[in-house]
């Protein structure tokens, strides 16, 4: 039953990658006016105009436009910037690793912080510790993270000068270096989902205290940690996966802000400077990447959710 | 229902039975006291963006080359920006903008997301899996992510940014709207209603529209604080309000671009953000509460 599940998702991801490249191909095609003109600005040539319009294969039919675009993609050819020239997958490749680091370590973040935090407040429910934990989730879920990211810079960087405020150090440069610039983009990306995970560890925790199999776990003499670890917190996984899945989204939206406050030339960087200077190819590309990262993480949660829940497996 | 729109439900299940004994009589006055407080919060920042050019002590747009960076003092009493401009006075004004942009995307989301949900919701069918589909589609991008996209077809602007954030928002709506009419739509007074002769259309207005307005309003308030922070992002990124016009998020990014010479400039922008953000989210929980009848998770 299981693997008829999970092909079944598979075969959805496809369909929504293959919409979701659908839509970006329309994009370019719905821009107000002709495409070139508009990209290649009030004071091209009309030779730079049809090169453009060359370069984006505008002069074919649509079918046909459609057609190249899909081989393309089946083969891993998305085209070439239209500003430096060079192909999109590469322009990709290239940004993903500084747009890596920081969401993994957000993610590590926010699952230490939220878990944690999550925990206390479900175990100590109703007193003024769950009280302020939840405060700080919902304060948490209302702060934009690149405001988080600039605070972090004013209070660490400029004032106390403990961690370097801009730009990334690639892993090569050595752990320490590397982690010092990830830091606090990784506090600031990962606030809001740390937040959302606290919020569902504490309704998990508060839903597991008051089953049966609690009470019996303590009668047969389960204590403290114990207790927390082995019964309580393997019982709330499930929700806290789930938050962990859709928070992919939210992680690869929020590299965007992000990487601008902190100056780190990763995805979010590329999306914005592609965006400014109308650079198509890029942004379509760009897109979809997103998009194929956010199936591959669902069917990931779907798979995990069989590995923690038995009962999920013979559905 | 397509597989991936059952997770969230799937959690509310998980949590369900507990519902009813985890009410406590002590949450319930405190959680009322937030919501009013959220409340007049809001009322507040009405009435400031209703009165600003009356109310700010400055001329938010009047320069000062010589008074630049000025600290908070009892002239200035948030200072002054690079330019000699008062800080207070420029949040105060930017208030409109903070209530009138949300409400451009929202009223999008509005415009799309409750025909698309009522239609699939009532016919179900193919015009459900297909509009179902393309929300799937939409929602499996990260709504910043789209919005870019938008925004790089439209050109940037406020009006264009919200435009976008309107129609990456729908979805969200369209699922709510979806979900609420399909219980509806069980209801023993659906089938009465048809049975007396009521078309779609006059079903759909009488009957359904009223019997989901309340999980709208719920959705609609906490999309007014996803607009807001969207807004301030885009501002942020350069692709939403465009100087010399100042709204919340474009203060943070003029504070950003001098963040080494005031570095605590970027302090009270944020701040009027977070309040007003944390206020529709407290709104929107407790009218959850209230119009649902039971409490939910905290």
């Amino acid at each position: 039953m299981q693997a008829a599940f999970l092909i079944h998702r598979a075969l959805r991801g496809l369909l929504v990658l293959w919409l979701v490249h659908l839509m970006t191909f329309m994009l370019i095609r719905l821009v107000p006016g002709d495409p070139a003109e508009v990209i290649a600005g009030e004071q091209a040539t009309p030779e730079a105009v049809d090169q453009i319009r060359e370069s984006l294969g505008l002069t074919e039919p649509l079918p046909v436009q459609y057609w190249n675009a899909l081989r393309g993609v089946l083969t891993g050819d998305l085209g070439e910037s239209l500003f430096s020239g060079l192909a999109v997958t590469r322009l990709l490749l290239d940004a993903v690793p500084p747009s890596l680091s920081i969401a993994l370590g957000a993610l590590a973040f926010a699952v230490m912080a939220g878990v944690l935090l999550g925990a206390i407040a479900g175990l100590t429910r109703g007193r003024i510790v769950d009280r302020c934990v939840s405060a700080l989730a919902g304060l948490g879920i209302a702060m934009p993270s690149f405001w988080v990211g600039m605070m972090l810079v004013t209070i660490f960087s400029i004032t106390l000068n403990w961690l370097p405020a801009t730009s990334y150090a690639p892993l090569a440069r050595g752990t320490g270096e590397w982690a010092s610039h990830i830091v606090l983009p990784a506090i600031a990306l990962g606030t809001t989902v740390a937040a959302e995970i606290a919020r569902h560890t504490r309704g998990g925790v508060i839903d597991v205290m008051e089953k049966p199999f609690i009470r019996a776990a303590r009668a047969r003499g389960a204590t403290g940690a114990q207790l927390v670890l082995r019964h309580v917190l393997r019982n709330t996984a499930i929700p806290v996966i789930t938050v962990i899945g859709l928070s992919g989204g939210t992680l690869l939206g929020g590299t965007v802000v992000v990487e601008t406050v902190f100056g780190i030339s990763g995805l979010g960087n590329l999306a914005i400077s592609s965006v400014l200077s109308r650079d198509y190819p890029v942004i379509q590309g760009y897109v979809l990447l997103t998009a194929l990262i956010v199936v591959v993480i669902n069917l990931t949660v779907d798979i995990l959710y069989g590995v923690v829940n038995p009962k999920v497996r013979k559905r | 229902m397509t597989q991936s729109q059952q997770h969230p439900p799937a959690v509310a299940a998980v949590e369900a039975p507990a519902l009813v004994s985890r009410r406590s009589t002590l949450r319930t006055p405190l959680r009322q006291g937030t919501a009013v407080a959220a409340l007049v919060y809001l009322l507040l920042v009405l009435v400031i963006a209703v009165l600003a050019p009356w109310i700010a002590p400055h001329d938010p747009a009047a320069q000062d080359l010589s008074n630049g960076f000025a600290p908070l003092s009892g002239e200035h009493l948030l200072g002054t920006d690079r330019y000699g401009r008062d800080v207070l006075s420029q949040i105060l004004s930017a208030t409109r903008v903070a209530l009138v942009s949300p409400l451009i995307a929202v009223g999008i989301a509005v415009l799309v997301g409750i025909p698309a949900g009522l239609l699939a919701g009532m016919r179900g069918g193919r015009t459900d899996s297909a509009l179902s589909a393309l929300a799937d589609t939409l929602l499996s991008v990260p709504a910043i992510v789209f919005a870019l996209a938008i925004v790089a077809v439209l050109g940037q602007g406020l009006t264009n940014a919200m435009l976008a954030v309107g129609i990456v928002l729908s979805p969200t709506l369209f699922r709510v709207v979806r979900g609420a009419t399909m219980v509806v739509c069980e209801e023993t007074f659906i089938l009465s209603a048809r049975a007396i002769g009521s078309g779609s259309v006059r079903i759909m207005l009488r009957n359904v529209l009223p019997n989901i307005a309340a999980p709208v309003l719920v959705q609609v308030t906490l999309l007014m604080a996803i607009s807001l922070l969207a807004e301030a992002a885009l501002s942020f990124l350069g692709l939403g309000m465009q100087p010399p016009a100042v709204s919340w998020g474009s203060m943070l990014r003029a504070a950003y671009e001098s963040q080494f010479d005031a570095p605590w400039a970027v302090v009270a922008p944020g701040v009027a953000i977070v309040l007003t953000v944390l206020s529709f989210n407290t709104l929107g929980d407790a009218l959850r509460d209230a119009l649902s009848g039971g409490d939910s998770n905290d």
